[in-house]
């Protein structure tokens, strides 16, 4: 099973949305990094099918998806970065809906939203009105709606966004568990939502893949270039703007612990510090970092 | 297995080796692929999604229709009993203006799934976009014609109320349906409201000015032009709706 996105480009009126973007998908957890207005959700939309490409083509198992026309939505699952509801709709009756237009049959649709609700845990809430539920609640709905026809390829934008943290790894647990034998393809800025399960990440910036391989790969990118120090607060001021720093910490001897990222340390007690993803993340989207 | 796979297997079968090999074994590979996605659960037909888009949104439809058909009616009753009014030719205008405006019921329903942000988690499902819409305009459709009835049924045998006046409703019905046929399967979803909005304005436009430059096709004199003319109408209404409700080669794309 392969998805392949062939040199595929999506211009808007102003702007180059998706550059000659190229990438081949295998089964497994894929994380698509990359700052807001990146043009992750376009290509998201392209690989869902409902937006065209200017050029390029979107291929699964080489047959272009254009051809494939209804089959192909038949074995994916996504789950938009802005979604919805009907306001009248429960948790059940959106279910029931979404399973209506994916094809399934009555009896399928009970045994699925039966268990999609006991996984996800919104069980007690199946007959509440969607609206009167908490935006974690509302996303983990999204989630079980994508995965109602077992997917073989599941498209998630930004599908933690309003999850608490118990409820993040929760989610991260259950795509890990599914993505066995299937192509999960998780967009996120949220760098820890995939630093742990997924087997290959893309980053994207403008428009354009900039950085691809596995979470080991691409942190060696930024080895030797995160360092550790302290310093007493009155000296942060000097280095004001000329820092990029990931973290900063009021540590108890009154002293500030930073953690920051240079091409070489900056200060006489700085320590190399062994690199995350998240670190290459702000070493390459440095508008992103924290500033003092 | 179903019958279409089985047909293509044994073409396939049947055909000499091809010079390359490798592109049909792919395609056979691709073939059972497809089948054992499709043999993993058979898929509901278009009838079974009308049917359970009833029970969750089909009730909703029809409420707005009948209150909306309902309040139209009411502004008729009070235009007909104005005694200046109450002429036949009125009365054929007024109905063929209300049955257009009627038709406009449908914009909320087309915009919904824009409104609610709902269109991509639609798009993204098994049943296009365009399907999802005819089944709602079906659905549409069917609530207007029965509230169309029950009204006919009511003024039916009153004065200047006759079969003759069936025209001046069905004519713009089905004019206004075929026109949404029409854009379901041409026009970008995006641009669906406004084109059919413009679509229905072009509608009550022809119509007044057929009622100022020439009045006497509304004095039903011409019974039997139009029942022609409304029979092939409801003929190219009906193929366009089989048309759009077979499983259709459109493309992945809304």
């Amino acid at each position: 099973m392969e998805l392949k996105i062939d040199h595929v480009t999506k211009q808007y009126k102003d702007k180059l949305a998706v550059d000659d973007v190229s990438l081949t998908l295998t089964p497994g957890v894929w994380g698509l990094l990359g700052a807001n207005g990146a043009g992750k959700t376009t290509l998201m939309r392209m690989i869902a099918g409902i937006m065209k490409p200017a050029s390029g083509d979107i291929l699964y198992d080489n047959l272009s998806i254009q051809s494939l026309q209804g089959e192909y939505r038949n074995i994916f699952g996504y789950l938009p970065q802005e979604f919805g509801f009907y306001p009248e709709f429960t948790v059940a009756d959106y279910l029931s809906y979404v399973a209506a237009l994916k094809g399934l049959s009555r009896v399928e649709t009970r045994n699925k939203i039966d268990m999609l609700l006991e996984e996800l845990t919104l069980t007690d809430v199946r007959r509440k009105k969607i609206v009167k539920l908490s935006g974690g609640m509302k996303r983990r709905v999204g989630i079980a709606q994508a995965l109602l026809n077992e997917p073989e390829i599941l498209i998630l934008d930004e599908p933690t966004s309003g999850l608490d943290p118990g409820e993040r790894v929760k989610f991260r647990n259950i795509l890990s568990k599914f993505a066995q034998n299937r192509i999960v393809l998780i967009s996120t800025h949220i760098v820890p939502d995939v630093e742990y399960i997924a087997n290959q990440n893309a980053i994207m910036k403008e428009g354009r893949i900039i950085a691809l391989g596995t979470t080991e790969k691409l942190e060696r990118l930024v080895e030797n270039k995160v360092y550790r120090c302290t310093m007493r607060p009155g000296e942060l001021a000097k280095w004001e703007g000329r820092l990029r720093i990931v973290n900063l910490k009021n540590e108890e001897d009154g002293k500030v612990s930073l953690r920051y990222l240079s091409e070489e340390p900056v200060t006489e007690n700085s320590i190399a510090e062994a690199p995350r993803l998240e670190d290459l993340y702000l070493w390459l989207f440095p508008q992103e970092e924290v500033r003092v | 297995m179903n019958k279409e796979w089985n047909g293509r297997m044994r073409r396939a079968l049947s055909e000499k080796e091809p010079a390359d090999l490798k592109v049909q074994m792919e395609r056979m590979v691709l073939l059972a692929n497809a089948q054992s996605g499709r043999s993993r659960g058979n898929k509901i037909g278009f009838w079974e999604l009308l049917a359970r888009q009833v029970s969750l949104i089909g009730w909703r439809i029809w409420g707005m229709e009948a209150a909306a058909l309902f309040l139209i009616s009411l502004v008729l009753r009070s235009l007909f009993r104005d005694p200046c009014f109450f002429t036949p030719r009125k009365i054929a205008f007024c109905l063929s203006c209300g049955t257009v405006a009627a038709s406009m019921l449908l914009l909320p329903v087309l915009y919904r799934s824009i409104h609610f942000k709902m269109m991509e988690v639609e798009s993204a499902a098994y049943f296009s976009f365009r399907r999802l819409m005819a089944s709602r305009f079906l659905l549409f459709f069917a609530g207007e014609m029965a509230g169309m009835g029950v009204i006919g049924a009511i003024a039916y045998g009153r004065q200047f109320v006759n079969g003759s006046m069936l025209i001046y409703v069905l004519a713009p019905m089905l004019l206004a349906g075929e026109g949404i046929l029409l854009l379901l399967k041409r026009s970008s979803p995006d641009k669906w409201c406004i084109h059919y909005a413009c679509y229905e304005g072009a509608l009550l436009l022809l119509l007044c000015t057929g009622y100022g430059v020439v009045p006497q096709i509304f004095d039903g004199k011409y019974a039997g032009i139009s029942m022609a003319a409304g029979m092939v109408l409801l003929g190219c209404f009906i193929w366009q709706c089989i048309e759009l409700v077979k499983r259709p080669k459109e493309a992945i794309y809304v």
